[in-house]
Order: C-alpha cells, then structure tokens, then sequence
C-alpha cells in the first residue's frame, strides 16, 4: 500500500510537469520564486540538528531577498536559531532591523517586527511592539490572531501597558461574529462560533488580567480573571488550554495564599510539563513546606493521582490493518504522539 | 520535523518495554507515508478516522500539532507535551525512564 501511495504521488508529480511542457508555452518563471523554491529544497534536505546550516540558509536569503514578502516568513526562524539557539542575537537582530529598514510592505514589516521585538529588548535596542502594531493597523484593521500575538508577546516580554492594550483591543474581536467574519468559507455552527469566541474571550482575559495585575490594578485584574476563568477550557489531563491557570496561579502566590497557587499551577507544571508554571509550583510548594525537598516525590504523587487511563480506541495503519491501541501499548510505557506532515 | 525525533527513543527503549504509536491527526495520507518512508521511521503510525471513527479530537480533544501523551505501563496518561523541540528529547527519555 504505501509502495503504491508512493508510485502514485510520484506519478502525479512526474504527469503535472510533463503536462506543463508539453501544452503550455514556456512560462518565464519569477526568479524570486524559483529561488523560494530552491530554498526549501535544500533547507528540508538539511539535517535536523543542523541548526548553524538552517540558521545560515535563512540569513543568504533574507540578504539575497529583503524586500519580499518571504523575509517576513523567514523573520522568526532567523530570530529563534541565530538569537536563541546559537546564542547570537545581536547577528540575528543586526539583519532584521536592516530588512526592517528597507522593505516597505507592511505584512512583512509586522513579521520582521514581531521577531526583532525580544532580540531589541535583549539586547538594549529601541523596541516599541506598539509601534510595530499600529505601522500594520494604519494600512489595515488588525484580525483577532493579530492582536491577541501582540498581547501574547507583550505580555511575555512583561510590556504591560501594551499588553493590556491589545488584549482589550483582542476581547473586542471576540465575538461569534467577528470569529465567522475570520473563517468566510467554512461552515461553523452558531454553537461552534459562540464556542470559539469563548475560547477568544478566554485568552484575552487571561493576557488582560496578567498584565493590570502587574500594572498595580488589582482589582481590575481580578475582575478580568473571574470573567476569563468560567471561560476556559482543559485538554484531556485537565491542563488548561489558556494561561490563565498560570497567571491566577502566580496572582495567587504574590498574595500569599500558596495551596491556592498550588492547585491552580500543579496540571500544567506535573501533567502539562510547563516551565513557567513548574518554577512558579516550586515556589508554591516551598513556601509552604519551608523548602522544596521532596518536591519530585511530591509531584509524583500528584501525577499518580491526577494520571488518567487512556480511552480505547481502533485505527487503520497505511496497510489498511486495524489496531487496538490496548494491544499495542499492553503492559508497556508508550508514547503516543498526534502529529500531520508538512 | 519532529517525528524522526522519536525514532532514537523508540530503538533506545523497545527491549525494555518502550512503544511508539504516531496518528496522523489530518488525514494526509500521501504525505505521511512519504515522510514516514523518507526518515525510516519504523515504530506504528496510524491514520485517524473519519465521522464516528475520528479519536484525535473527539476522543482526546487534540487540536494543536504535534501533541503526545506519555502512557505507564498500567494504561495511564502521566505527561503530555506540546511540540517537540530540538533538545526535548533528552527531558522525554528522563521521564520514559521514570516510568519503566
């Protein structure tokens, strides 16, 4: 079966090409997107772990190319390998900010900020997210998706003013029928739209409460969070799928009341294996137990406790073979991973 | 990219009762059984159902790629991960450990 679902992508690819040689008159092909073209060619063939060889790829053409749409596209990768993972920022910010400089398409000049705005501000560089926001809003409205990324990233780089800006701008946005006026051509129920709103008011109360809470208004950053909180929703482990655990979880912690913080932050630090959850759950048990020994046998406990049997379920392989996941995984420790080709 | 980041794990760990199930959540059958086919990945992959069939989110409510659930040896659910990034596999193969 797979031998055959092979032939046929081939067979499909191969019959396309000849199709375009044989009837149409050779196309001038744009030489930006031929280049765009070899690039993931040759970026896919690249190994994983070769991070430097990706990172170096990306910068070639982004240099090659600055006044793209695909210098945006490529902005974040830049950031995240050269400043991140090879620990260069100020190489990685150096290229954005002259790309900034030079392409005047506003999509991509959203892009390119949003990446350069962490590398700016580690590195003691001007950086204005809001200023960045309102350069795309002045040629268009900005989506749901838009605003709540700015709060998100505001909010992380604790830029609470802005982040309490563009959560409140993102919970105006989070209507049915701002979320049906996004998606024009699927078909969502008025039950699945109001839903998804929800999901949207969550995440901007969440953004909104965690900011004022750190802007000094308490109490209107409590107010957001009880209006947010009913709002959320949990993944299969009771993992909140919002921050607002996290963020209540910390509220909580700062005001003293450590078993509050405790329950709100342990599914997304134990089961959701959170970072900044975890730090802040540490913190939590400490101050109650006097120090953090026997935190891992503690958490251990509590992952016992809060560990649930998996659901039966049956699915074909690529062969067409049915399998029980009960057979697959009996009396073993399995990993089962949700995934899609890209 | 990330599923070939299992493949070390699941040779590491299989004769000590380590298993790996993968489900392609979309349905993208020709893609997935190129990728699966081009990296070697020789642990079980599966294809979600469609209708009454559909697990990923109806079952397990999945609606964020890739996302995996680490199950003990009793059939329960003790992790689950969003994403997996380069180095995330050392933090993956510490917690198989704990649980074989």
């Amino acid at each position: 079966m797979k031998k055959f679902l092979i032939a046929v992508g081939l067979l499909l690819a191969l019959g396309l090409l000849a199709g375009c040689a044989k009837e149409e008159p050779v196309e001038e092909v744009d030489p930006v997107e031929a280049a765009w073209s070899d690039f993931g060619d040759t970026y896919y063939a690249l190994a994983d772990e070769d991070i430097e060889a990706k990172a170096a790829l990306m910068e070639a053409f982004v240099r090659e190319h600055p006044d793209t749409e695909y210098a945006g596209r490529l902005a974040g990768g830049i950031a995240y390998y050269r400043g991140e993972s090879l620990g260069d920022p100020a190489a990685a910010y150096a290229l954005l900010n002259e790309t900034y400089g030079t392409n005047t398409d506003p999509e991509t000049r959203f892009e390119l900020g949003k990446a350069m705005f962490p590398l700016a501000l580690e590195l003691g560089e001007p950086a204005d997210l809001d200023a960045i926001a309102q350069d795309l809003a002045a040629s268009r409205e900005l989506d749901f998706g838009e605003m709540i990324d700015v709060a998100d990233l505001a909010v992380e780089h604790e830029q609470w003013a802005t982040g309490a800006k563009y959560a409140e701008a993102a919970l105006a946005k989070a209507t049915p029928e701002a979320f049906l006026a996004d998606y024009p051509d699927d078909d969502y129920t008025p039950e699945e739209a109001a839903a998804k709103a929800d999901r949207r008011k969550a995440m901007s109360y969440a953004d909104l409460g965690w900011a004022l809470h750190n802007m000094g208004e308490t109490d209107k950053a409590m107010a957001a969070f009880e209006a947010g909180a009913p709002l959320k929703t949990v993944d299969y482990l009771g993992v909140a799928d919002t921050s607002i655990d996290l963020y209540l979880g910390k509220v909580k912690l700062d005001a003293g009341d450590a078993d509050g913080a405790i329950t709100l932050l342990s599914p997304a630090a134990i089961m959701g294996s959170n970072d900044d959850a975890m730090a802040a759950l540490r913190e939590a048990y400490a101050t109650v137990k006097g120090n953090d020994d026997g935190i891992d046998e503690w958490m251990w406990s509590q992952r016992e406790a809060l560990g649930k049997p998996i659901d039966a379920f049956t699915l074909a392989d690529y062969e067409g073979n049915e399998h029980d996941f009960s057979a697959l995984s009996d009396g073993k420790v399995t990993l089962l991973a949700f995934w899609f080709p890209t | 990219m990330e599923l070939p980041r299992l493949q070390p794990l699941y040779e590491n760990y299989k004769d000590q009762g380590f298993n790996v199930v993968v489900v392609d959540g979309k349905r993208q059958t020709e893609k997935a059984v190129a990728f699966i086919e081009k990296h070697g990945l020789t642990y079980t992959a599966l294809e979600n159902g469609e209708g009454d069939a559909e697990v990923v989110e109806g079952v397990f409510g999945v609606q964020s790629f890739p996302t995996s659930f680490l199950i003990d040896r009793e059939g329960r659910v003790m992790y689950s991960h969003l994403g997996f990034d380069a180095g995330d596999e050392e933090h993956i193969a510490e917690e198989i450990e704990s649980l074989l």
